[in-house]
Order: structure tokens, then C-alpha cells, then sequence
């Protein structure tokens, strides 16, 4: 007789003198502080199916879940693409990653899977606003109280959203309390902090739902072992003009006036010397850290790491830029623009400056939903924001994208594509990349391009 | 706690020795005050804080020590904005008015937009309530040296934030601590592996006990896990309580290098947790007098150890005693702030009749109605216990004892 319990993230494994360990044994360690076999949470359901194939006895006190009639509004119809997904998942023994674009429906697909599995669901994803999102679409679509675990929400129910932030530190308390997890964005789950809202959890089945699979390192391996092999994919380019609406991307290299030139290129010759000067190789993967560090030792370390800051945005928030900016919102007056930087500041600036309503980590809950739903309903033409939008948030009637600034990250720029591409009757997307003539941020821009989404159109 | 880039350490021969701070140096109390006064200021912003802390941390040549220390403060400070502004509503008014002038924006220059919008709103900042305009409405206050003492403490805290695991090894472990320190243990959500460590007795010849403790959390058996890595810097300040400790425990510093920490009490680490249940009645010292001199048969032993019955339940007797004829039984007193622990050693005692323990109990636990209906009609403690007021008698303690004894005899 085996007796499965679970404790804090982890199983419990008893075995009854008489019994052999042998069918579970690989995934079992003894643990000689308790003198009992203990096993990772997230392979509760392979030892579970191999005492029950092997005819073996067991008393199952881990699982404090038990089946849920979930079922979908009638008004909610399934696209072809969504069933065959969903075929394929359910082939996959419901362990695996659906890789499809924004706006493909990978938020249907999960509520789909949810109504087919019947169990308790936990839905994990990267940001507040998406808890926000998903919490109220999970509503609308089964009629049932939804709980919330994250900014300041700690409400458990069968159907509940969680961030990952809240889910790693929860999970060793709820790990046993649903049948089912979501990883929305689950490119964010092989962090090594991450990754234990998967491990803790005994959920049997596991959907990765993301548009940009691919991990650095391990993670593709840590996301086949604890979320289940990528088991569906579509691309953004195989899927426009039917599911997504038509785009066309357009880059824009705006001069500096005098002015900000003659301060781009003093503060740049500083910075580049010193970093010539000192053997600096940003080549090497340890190169920002040797910058970093120089600046904090060496006399003049301060004043270059400030010469490195302003070059910086000089380029990113030209006054050229703040006058496209301008003609943009005239040119698609009457339509909904999303605007988006790399940093805080910037996006603040263009606040005050087009007196315009600003999304990031610091806007506060209620008042972050009103700017999204008044965006939305037509209220509100225009949306500024860091980096909290680049994922997720479902905003279908937004069809015009300005990159004011971003990183080098192919990832950010396809999702930041993502959100202007949800489809809508007679929509066309236009998504405008505004360069800094002369400065660094062609290169960067150079290298955030390098995918099939930017290579069939420009 | 404090942050990767504000540690002060060196690496020596594979060892990370963090750069600890002298709690008397004059300059240093100096220069705590100063950052104290700031914060102590009600109603400041974090702007204005920033403005004023900004010379100080200039004052002194080792501005990473200064950021670390201020961090300590910000940890400690609440900040929140003036609620008789509502800046939401203010926006959501201003925002009614762009949209409705950018819906038709095509043709209008730039000025002439801003004027309109700004015609009823005035011109101020619509983002005035951002973080950096937060007011300070609570700050936990402290003394200069309580801040030095602390920002030694966070840089073992904060190393430990990348460590694994840690072996703690404690010399002449009391009782009092020890169930402290099981406390804190509990209450992290840490496991530990006790064992008693020979190895100085042995080279020494000293009559020192050691205590041996390796703790990490429940997933740690099946693979590295970064997990605990909170848990075990937030346990640390209980481990600076002990009289004599040592810490070890790899950690990763600067790109993933692994790196050794060992620390000792030698370190003069002070705890910022308040300690309560290490009080030692004095009665403890006549209680031994007495008991040598009236009870002929019966010899409380030196070392107090600790019963290890597995599934991370330790019990650490106040004292144990040996009979002539070589039988040890141990005592475990519960006073009146030990009601929790007292309800759950009697479901333990039950549960292990085997262990030879005894125990007492203060009778004013038995005001609490949960704790006299425990005790009423428990078999396990009708046979293995006693009440006492405030510190019990050397005959009700022998009576158990003999009781205790008969009983496994037979």
C-alpha cells in the first residue's frame, strides 16, 4: 500500500513494508530529515498512473481537487484553428506549449481546455493587468466566481488567476488544489525562480500557451519537463489577412536637431572612449557587468556612466520624435494608437506632453482597468506605455503602433506587432518604428527586427 | 534587506568575507544619524528625501556603504500621497478633454492643442502622484548603532539570499534556544538534519556538547532549488541569538561564482528579533540543589539533549534524569506562555508512548478552557505528567519520575 501526501510544493511517499517502490522508484528520493520518500509535486500524475497501471494499492491524500462542471457560454463558437490546437493537446496527454500569434485566440483555446478537462483551474500569467483581463473574461465565459492571487488579491477559487510572481510564492500552500494550470506567456516560466509554480503544483495537466516559444539556456528543456512538449504552432505570417488582421511595418529615421546632436555625440565620444580606453567588450556576455563596475571604481566612473544615460535618451526621446509623434496621431486621427517606450521616464514625458493617459507598473489597479476599458470603448484614442502592454492585453480595436523606443529583443518587438494585429472588420495594422538618425538605435532596431513577422513587409 | 549591488564583500581563497562596519566608529554613528534625521522627518517626499540624502552619501568615500544603510531606512519607511488630491479623478476629467479634441485633431497644430485641453485644467503636473512624489506617513524608528548593527546583519542576510542550504553548528546548546530557534525554523518553513557533532570532543577532550544542523527547505532533497533562499536570510537573525554558533553555506556571487560564507558569533552579529523564551528562572539552580540533596536515587544528567522522534518533531527537555540503574527519563516544562506547544506535545506524547518523557504543566495554562479540556481525561498525560504553580517541586517531579519508570517496567 502506498500513501501519497502533499507537503509544501512537494509528495510524501509512504510504502507499507510489504510493498515494493519499484515502478516509482526513479522518482522518488528518500528523505532522511522525515524518513520518507519525497517526490517533485509535478510528478504526481505519472506516479499516480503507474500505481494504477501496475494494479498497485494506493491511498491518494495528495489531490484536494475534484471534478468541476465548467461549462462555455453558448455565444463563445470555437474557430477551426482552436480545435485542432486543442486536438492536439488533448493527444498530447494535456501536457504541452501552444505556440500561436497574438490574437490567434490562445486565451479561448485555454477556457476551451478548461471546459474539456472539468477540473479546478489555475491560470498563471506575467502581469497585473492580464490577471485583470483573464479574471474577467474567465467570468464572462463560465458564469462562475473567479479568484485573484496578486496585488493584493489572495482570493482561492476553482477558477483562479494568479501572476507568476504571486503563483511561485502561493504554490507551496494551493499546489494540490487544481487540476488543471495555464501558463499564459509560459516563455517566462524557466526562470529559476519561475519555474517552481510548475514544480510545486501537482496539476496533472498543463497548458504552455505563448507566441514566442524559444528560451535561452535551459528553458526549452525546463518547459518540456514541466509544462509538456510544444504540441501546436502557427506563425504570425501563415495566419494574416485571416485570423490576424493585414499589417504593414514602417521605420522612420527622424534627425536630431543641432542641438541634441552636438549633446549626442559629446556624451557618446565619452562614453566610448572610456569604454575603449578600458578594453570593454560588450561582445562578452560579462561586458555590461565590467561597464557597470569600472564606472563604480574609477574616478570619473560616475560622471561617463551619466554620459552613457544621456546619450541614451537623447536618441530615444528626441524632439524629432515628439514631432512625428504628432503627425502620427493627426495622420490616424479617429483611430486607436498604442504608443510604446523602453523606459518609465519617457512614457511620462509623452504624458505630459499630449496630455494622455500612461500605463505602467505604477498605475494603480482600478485606475489602469478605466484607461483600458475607456481605450477600448473608443473614449480614449490614444495609450501610452512602457513596457506592461508588450503582452497579452487584449485590445482588438487598436490598430496603429508607434515604437518610440525598445530594446534589442526580438521577443518585445513581435509581441508589441501582437497587440495592434487582433482582427476587426475592414482593420489594417500599422506599426511605426521611430529611429534616431545617426545614433545607436538603428543598430538596436537592426537587431530587434530579425524575425519573419518584420521580414515580409517593411 | 539589500540589494546585489549595494554588498560590500571580498573573496579570499574561495570564501566571500562581507566588509563588516564597526557599530562604535564614530563617523559611521554620524553619518547614521544623519540619514535618520531625514527619515525622521514626517510628511517628506521620496524626492525631497532624495535631494537631501544625495550630499550625505557624497560626505563619505565609501558611497556603497552610505546607499546600503539608506536602503535599510527605505525598508523601514511607508510612503503614500496626500489624500485630499484625488489625481485619478483629475486625469480622468483632463483625458475627457484630449480625446475629444484629438478625435478630430487632423490639421490643428501642437500649441493650439495643449492650450485648449489646458484652458479649464490649468497647466500642472497630471502625474504629480508617481512614486517619486509619495510622502513619508510611517517610519519604523531606530538608533545610529541599531542601524549599524542591522547593516551588518543584511550582508550575511542578503548573501544568503543565493545560498542553498546551510550547516549551522552550535556549541553548548541550551534548551531555551534550541525550541527558539525550532520556532523560527517552523515558522520559515525550513527543514533541518540534527545530529550531535563528536569531532571537537574527541580532539579536545572537552566536556562540550555540539549540535550539528544542516537546514534547507522540503524540495531541496530532489535538486538545487533557489527557493529557500529568502527563508533561510529571514531565519538568520534567530541563529545570531545563540551564544556559540557557526554558519556555513555556499553562495553565488558576481555571475553565478560559487562561492564559501562562514560566520560565527566571534562576528558580534546582533539579532534584530526580540527574544522571549530564553528567560531562565533562577529557580532552575535551587531546583538542582534540591533535587541532589533530597531524591538519593535519582541524578539529573549534565547535557540536556534533544529527542529526535523523525518527521522534524524534536522535543528539548529541561532537564533529564538518571536512576541507579541507568533508566533516563526527561522533563519538559510548559509555562503559561507555552499553551500552543503544551496541545501539541500531548497529541505528540500519545501518539509516541514509547518515548520516556515527562511533563509538567503550569497550572495557570489551565484558564484557558482549550488547554483544561486537553488535559482532562488524557490518558497519556495522567500517566506522564504533573501540574505545578509557577516551578515545580523536587517530590512532585520524583513522584513522576518513579510512576514514569514503573510504567516501563511492567
Amino acid at each position: 500500500m502506498f500513501t501519497i501526501d502533499y507537503n509544501y510544493g512537494t509528495l510524501l511517499v509512504e510504502v507499507a513494508e510489504s510493498a515494493a517502490v519499484d515502478p516509482i522508484a526513479p522518482y522518488l528520493t528518500y528523505d532522511e530529515r522525515i524518513g520518507r520518500y519525497r517526490a517533485g509535486a509535478y510528478q504526481y500524475a505519472t506516479i499516480v498512473r503507474k500505481l494504477h497501471c501496475g494494479g498497485l494499492p494506493y491511498d491518494d491524500r495528495a489531490r484536494d481537487f475534484a471534478p468541476c462542471p465548467f461549462e462555455l457560454s453558448d455565444v463563445m463558437m470555437p474557430r477551426p484553428l482552436q480545435r485542432e490546437a486543442l486536438a492536439a493537446w488533448n493527444a498530447a496527454q494535456r501536457r504541452g506549449v501552444a505556440v500561436l500569434p497574438t490574437g490567434a485566440g490562445k486565451s479561448f483555446l485555454a477556457m476551451m481546455a478548461i471546459a474539456d478537462v472539468q477540473r479546478p483551474a489555475l491560470v498563471v500569467v506575467p502581469t497585473l493587468d492580464l490577471m485583470q483581463q483573464w479574471a474577467t473574461r474567465l467570468e464572462e465565459t463560465f458564469a462562475v466566481p473567479v479568484g485573484m492571487l496578486g496585488g493584493g488579491s489572495k482570493d482561492v477559487q476553482d477558477l483562479t488567476v494568479s501572476t507568476y510572481d504571486s503563483a511561485v510564492i502561493m504554490m507551496e500552500f494551493i499546489g494540490n488544489r487544481f487540476g488543471l494550470i495555464v501558463f499564459d506567456e509560459c516563455h517566462h516560466l524557466p526562470g529559476r525562480v519561475n519555474r517552481m509554480a510548475a514544480a510545486m503544483s501537482i496539476a496533472p495537466y498543463r497548458l504552455g500557451l505563448t507566441a514566442t516559444p524559444e528560451c535561452n539556456d535551459d528553458g526549452d528543456a525546463v518547459l518540456a519537463e514541466l509544462v509538456g512538449p510544444i504540441c501546436f504552432r502557427r506563425d504570425i505570417d501563415e495566419l494574416e489577412g485571416a485570423i490576424l488582421a493585414p499589417y504593414e511595418t514602417h521605420r522612420i529615421e527622424l534627425p536630431l536637431d543641432d542641438d541634441e546632436a552636438e549633446a549626442y555625440e559629446r556624451n557618446r565620444k565619452r562614453y566610448i572612449d572610456f569604454v575603449r580606453a578600458n578594453g570593454v567588450n560588450f561582445g562578452n556576455p560579462r561586458g555590461w557587468q565590467q561597464f557597470t563596475g569600472l564606472c563604480a571604481r574609477m574616478p570619473d566612473g560616475r560622471a561617463v556612466f551619466n554620459a552613457y544615460l544621456a546619450q541614451k535618451r537623447i536618441a530615444a526621446a528626441s524632439r524629432g520624435k515628439f514631432r512625428m509623434i504628432w503627425d502620427l496621431i493627426q495622420r490616424h486621427a479617429g483611430e486607436r494608437t498604442l504608443i510604446f517606450t523602453a523606459d518609465n521616464n519617457t512614457a511620462y514625458a509623452l504624458g505630459r506632453r499630449f496630455l494622455v493617459p500612461v500605463i505602467t507598473q505604477h498605475t494603480k489597479v482600478v485606475e489602469r482597468k478605466a484607461f483600458l476599458d475607456k481605450f477600448r470603448a473608443g473614449d480614449y484614442p490614444v495609450l501610452v506605455s512602457s513596457k506592461v502592454l508588450n503582452e497579452g492585453i487584449d485590445v482588438p480595436e487598436a490598430s496603429v503602433g508607434i515604437v518610440v523606443s525598445g530594446s534589442g529583443s526580438i521577443r518585445e518587438h513581435v509581441q508589441r506587432l501582437g497587440r495592434i494585429l487582433r482582427p476587426m472588420a475592414g482593420k489594417q495594422a500599422e506599426l511605426y518604428e521611430l529611429v534616431s538618425e545617426g545614433t545607436s538605435e538603428y543598430h538596436i532596431s537592426d537587431r530587434r527586427r530579425q524575425h519573419r513577422a518584420y521580414q515580409r513587409s517593411s | 534587506m539589500l540589494t546585489k549591488d549595494l554588498l560590500r564583500f571580498r573573496i579570499i581563497k574561495g570564501t566571500v568575507k562581507p566588509q563588516f562596519v564597526d557599530t562604535d566608529n564614530a563617523m559611521l554613528l554620524q553619518l547614521a544619524e544623519e540619514l535618520l534625521t531625514i527619515y525622521r522627518q514626517p510628511g517628506v517626499s521620496r524626492g525631497e528625501i532624495a535631494d537631501v540624502v544625495e550630499p550625505a552619501l557624497n560626505c563619505i568615500r565609501d558611497r556603497k556603504l552610505a546607499c546600503g544603510l539608506e536602503k535599510l531606512l527605505q525598508d523601514r519607511a511607508k510612503f503614500g500621497h496626500a489624500e485630499d488630491v484625488d489625481f485619478a479623478e483629475h486625469r480622468s476629467r483632463l483625458f475627457a478633454d484630449s480625446a475629444n479634441l484629438l478625435g478630430r485633431a487632423a490639421g490643428m497644430s501642437f500649441e493650439a492643442y495643449r492650450e485648449q485641453v489646458l484652458a479649464d485644467a490649468g497647466d500642472i503636473d497630471i502625474y504629480q502622484d508617481l512614486p517619486e512624489n509619495e510622502r513619508l506617513v510611517r517610519f519604523r524608528d531606530l538608533q545610529p548603532q541599531q542601524l549599524l548593527e542591522r547593516y551588518n546583519c543584511a550582508q550575511v542576510q542578503s548573501l544568503l539570499l543565493q545560498a542553498q542550504s546551510l550547516t549551522l553548528t552550535i556549541d553548548e546548546p541550551e534548551a531555551a534556544n534550541l525550541r527558539r530557534l525550532m520556532k523560527y525554523l517552523k515558522f520559515f518553513r525550513l527543514l533541518a538534519t540534527i545530529h550531535r557533532d563528536d569531532t571537537k570532543r574527541k580532539k579536545k577532550a572537552t566536556d562540550e556538547s555540539r549540535l550539528r544542523i544542516v537546514i534547507d527547505g522540503p524540495a531541496s532533497v530532489l535538486g538545487n532549488t533557489g527557493k529557500y533562499g529568502l527563508q533561510l536570510a529571514s531565519f538568520f537573525p534567530a541563529v545570531c541569538s545563540l551564544s556559540k554558533w557557526r554558519l556555513e553555506t555556499t553562495v553565488s556571487v558576481r555571475n553565478g561564482q560559487e562561492v564559501r560564507l562562514v560566520a560565527d558569533q566571534k562576528l558580534g552579529l546582533v539579532s534584530a528579533y526580540r527574544n522571549f523564551s530564553a528567560y531562565v528562572p533562577e529557580e532552575i539552580g535551587m531546583f538542582h540543589r534540591h533535587f541532589r540533596e533530597t531524591v538519593g536515587d535519582w541524578t539529573i544528567v549534565g547535557e540536556t539533549p534533544f529527542i529526535d522522534s523523525g518527521d522534524q518533531e524534536l522535543v528539548f527537555p529541561d532537564f533529564s534524569f538518571e536512576n541507579v540503574d541507568g533508566g533516563r527519563v526527561h522533563l519538559e516544562l510548559f509555562h503559561r506562555w507555552h499553551g500552543t506547544q503544551l496541545l501539541q506535545r500531548l497529541v505528540f506524547g500519545a501518539a509516541n508512548p514509547d518515548l520516556p518523557l515527562i511533563i509538567g504543566v503550569d497550572r495557570s495554562l489551565l484558564s484557558k478552557p482549550e488547554i483544561e479540556g486537553a488535559l482532562e481525561g488524557n490518558s497519556w498525560f495522567a500517566a506522564n505528567g504533573f501540574l505545578f504553580r509557577d516551578y515545580p517541586t523536587v517530590n512532585k517531579v520524583r513522584k513522576c519520575l518513579e510512576n514514569r519508570l514503573a510504567c516501563t517496567t511492567l
